[in-house]
């Protein structure tokens, strides 16, 4: 189980996180939702301890922590706990994809290369990259690299993996193959918390959705109460907002 | 990876550079090959002013070089060479890493503050170097509103200031090369040069500068010795052997055969 | 005036015996330098207390002072304070000297490099559990010294002609002996066009294998 109790973090007078709270079972698959700037990408990092929340509480599995009195060591064990898929994919570029995924299997798991080699294999088949173990990331289309980059993730056999807009960098026509990848982890039962743009990719593959603004939570719920039947003016807004966009978008192709 | 290959090249590179440096080292303590009864003079020199001392096939030779040697024989001392940039010499001696320096150095008011100097094992004269058809630079006087070059930090230079009280002429002062000095005087860039006559002399005759030729001079004498730290003891070992030397005629040898005249007397 | 040319190509030889202390002095002093400068920029990374200050003096001291002062000063002025110095020979007062001298001006060329690696690169590395010091050695350096190995080349051509300062700690380079050879000739001009072919000769190698690098450390990005 992942808990989040009272997450605050601020960036100098500006609090981007209010006291977030949030509960995730093992196996759920959690979409966060929201305008930009409502804090869905710093909750994540702070998840993974990149960024240091000021205060709160986070237990992932058997690691609880304090933020109020975070150690090194603990920050390695909570961190160990997850991994993460970003949103500029962030592969290694002075590694080949095939050391992309080993490279932290031996330096960190102490896994023997051959077995790291095999774990690589093994998911680069799985996301359709055999043919590319030898390629540097530089040569990969964006929907390969994060391909890659969840093959990374994976690799490390974490806890949960956290996802953090992972298609917001894609051109639209690769955005379906680097989908169909998280849904078939979904369907392996692996634990993960996706921060998206994509509302239909969250009805259809979340568990729950969340949806965020001002660095509160605001409303949460299955996809069907969070899309059919908002409780919140807040949420109601950015979803009507989101349908003229959409509509605007259209127009412009059709025009 | 070809890398690494790269990288080990370089490697081999530098332990090789080492090891060479230092066994390099260790020949050159050889070549100084000391017994442990023996006496030591270190005596360090930019090996830069033929005839008076330079190097040959590594060896350091000329006529300081002979003076020295002589005189250190006499004393029973073992000399020991250290060869190092003019400017680095004074360096050397202060910190005790050599006992004295053979390059021609002249005796002034300055250094005879700070160090100890033998007795002088040459007199060396100045003379101002003009270009071969001039005919105008024939006493001091001649050089108002002139250009004269002169090697920076030595005692020529200092003569020449006080030749200069007045500010007559412009003094353009060089880092110490006489063949570079005097082809300045060629190329015309200064009208005159100062320095010591034999080295004019030589310079002259060996670097083919036909263009150039001594003017006037000497105006005065300056005494060449060898510089001791106040607290050395072997200044008067060197210099009673210098002295015995000079009167059984060892100097004036050394000096004809380097110089073509005897240049241990004023003349 | 006459440019006697056998002269020239007969002094070629003679200074050639001297490259390997010229070399020899820069490429220890480089590697020596170069560790220096990794722990230099590490310090500036984390903004370590105290040394970070110190650090800031001692790139600003070695940068901002002339190297033939600093060589002056290690090898005759500390042995007048310490005189248990004095034992320092002229080989091991240069290679000190133009390290230190020289780790100042790389520490600046590494951390310029090192900001320029994307910073996304670091927390990759950190959402895999890579320590930072790992995260540095794996991937960040790596990186860094692609867009480094311009400058760093620069840099050791600059060191090599920089090695001939250290005749006035009595170390005879090769520069040095060009000009002893000068002087017993009297000819400068051959002598003096002799030693810089060979330290053309010398640049153009380096430069050769600097390419060569660079190109090895091109290749993820073609």
């Amino acid at each position: 189980m992942i808990s989040v109790q009272n997450l605050h973090k601020s960036y100098k007078d500006n609090e981007v996180l209010k006291g977030i709270s949030l509960t995730v079972e093992k196996g759920q698959v959690v979409a966060i939702i929201g305008p930009s700037g409502s804090g869905k990408s710093t909750f994540l990092r702070c998840l993974n301890v990149l960024e240091q929340a000021d205060k709160g509480q986070i237990t992932i599995d058997d690691v609880a922590v304090d933020i109020a009195n975070l150690t090194n060591k603990k920050t390695e064990l909570l961190r160990h706990k997850t991994a993460m898929v970003f949103q500029n994919y962030s592969l290694f570029k002075n590694k080949t994809v095939k050391e992309n995924i080993t490279m932290p299997l031996v330096t960190v798991q102490k896994k023997s290369q051959r077995e790291a080699d095999s774990i690589a294999e093994n998911l680069l088949a799985q996301v359709g990259l055999s043919d590319k173990e030898n390629f540097y990331p530089n040569s990969l289309s964006g929907g390969q690299q994060q391909r890659v980059g969840i093959a990374r993730a994976v690799a490390l056999n974490p806890y949960a993996i956290l996802f953090d807009e992972p298609t917001s960098a894609l051109d639209p026509e690769l955005v379906g193959e680097v989908l169909q990848v998280i849904q078939s982890l979904a369907l392996s039962n692996m634990t993960m918390i996706v921060v998206t743009h994509e509302m239909s990719f969250a009805r259809q593959v979340a568990d729950h959705v969340v949806f965020m603004a001002e660095g509160y939570i605001v409303e949460q719920g299955t996809p069907e109460e969070i899309f059919n039947n908002p409780k919140q003016e807040r949420t109601k807004k950015f979803l009507q907002q989101l349908s003229v966009e959409k509509q605007l978008v259209v127009k412009e192709l059709v025009i | 990876m070809k890398l690494k290959n790269i990288w080990s090249m370089l490697l081999v590179i530098v332990v090789v550079g080492v090891l060479t440096a230092c066994s390099s080292k260790d020949s050159s303590k050889e070549r100084g090959s000391v017994k442990a009864d023996e006496k030591v003079l270190n005596v360090g020199t930019a090996a830069g002013r033929s005839p008076f001392i330079y190097q040959k096939d590594n060896k350091v030779i000329g006529y300081d070089a002979d003076i020295i040697e002589a005189a250190a024989k006499k004393a029973g001392y073992k000399v020991k060479w250290t060869t190092a940039e003019f400017e680095g010499l004074f360096g050397s001696l202060d910190s005790g890493r050599i006992d004295t320096i053979a390059n021609q150095l002249s005796v002034t008011t300055e250094r005879e503050e700070k160090y100890s100097f033998t007795v002088p094992y040459l007199y060396s004269g100045s003379v101002f170097a003009v270009k071969v058809d001039n005919e105008n630079i024939k006493s001091v006087d001649d050089l108002k509103d002139k250009v004269v070059g002169v090697g920076l930090g030595t005692a020529a230079e200092k003569e020449l200031k006080d030749i200069n009280k007045n500010n007559d002429f412009t003094i353009k002062t060089f880092s110490e090369d006489p063949t570079a000095e005097l082809k300045e005087v060629s190329l015309g860039r200064v009208d005159a040069y100062y320095n010591d006559q034999v080295q004019v002399k030589t310079t002259i005759e060996k670097a083919k500068l036909d263009d150039v030729k001594i003017g006037f001079g000497p105006t005065s004498w300056g005494n060449i010795a060898f510089p001791f730290t106040t607290d050395s003891k072997k200044v008067e070992d060197i210099s009673k052997a210098l002295e015995e030397l000079t009167n059984d005629g060892t100097l004036k040898e050394i000096s004809e055969k380097w110089l073509g005249i005897d240049a241990t007397k004023k003349q | 005036m006459k440019f006697d040319f056998m002269y020239f190509l007969e002094s070629l030889p003679q200074l050639l015996k001297y490259v390997y202390i010229t070399l020899g002095v820069s490429v220890v002093s480089m590697i020596i330098s170069f560790v220096i400068s990794i722990v230099l920029v590490l310090i500036d990374r984390n903004r370590t207390k105290v040394l970070y200050p110190l650090s800031r003096l001692y790139i600003s001291f070695f940068r901002g002072t002339p190297l033939l002062v600093q060589l002056f000063v290690l090898y005759f002025g500390l042995p007048q304070i310490f005189p248990e110095m004095a034992v320092m020979t002229s080989l091991q007062a240069a290679l000190i000297g133009l390290s230190l001298n020289n780790a100042a001006y790389l520490s600046e060329i590494l951390r310029g490099s090192l900001n320029g690696v994307e910073s996304n690169q670091m927390d990759a590395c950190l959402s895999v559990g890579m320590t930072k010091l790992q995260a540095m050695r794996k991937v960040i350096f790596p990186q860094a010294i692609r867009v480094a190995v311009p400058s760093l080349g620069n840099n050791f051509i600059g060191l090599i002609k920089e090695s001939s300062l250290t005749f006035v700690l009595g170390l005879a380079e090769i520069l040095a002996h060009a000009k002893m050879l000068a002087a017993e000739s009297y000819l400068y001009m051959e002598s003096y066009l002799a030693v810089a072919v060979i330290y053309w000769g010398l640049t153009v190698i380096i430069g050769w294998l600097q390419r060569r690098l660079e190109y090895r450390l091109e290749v993820p990005y073609l």
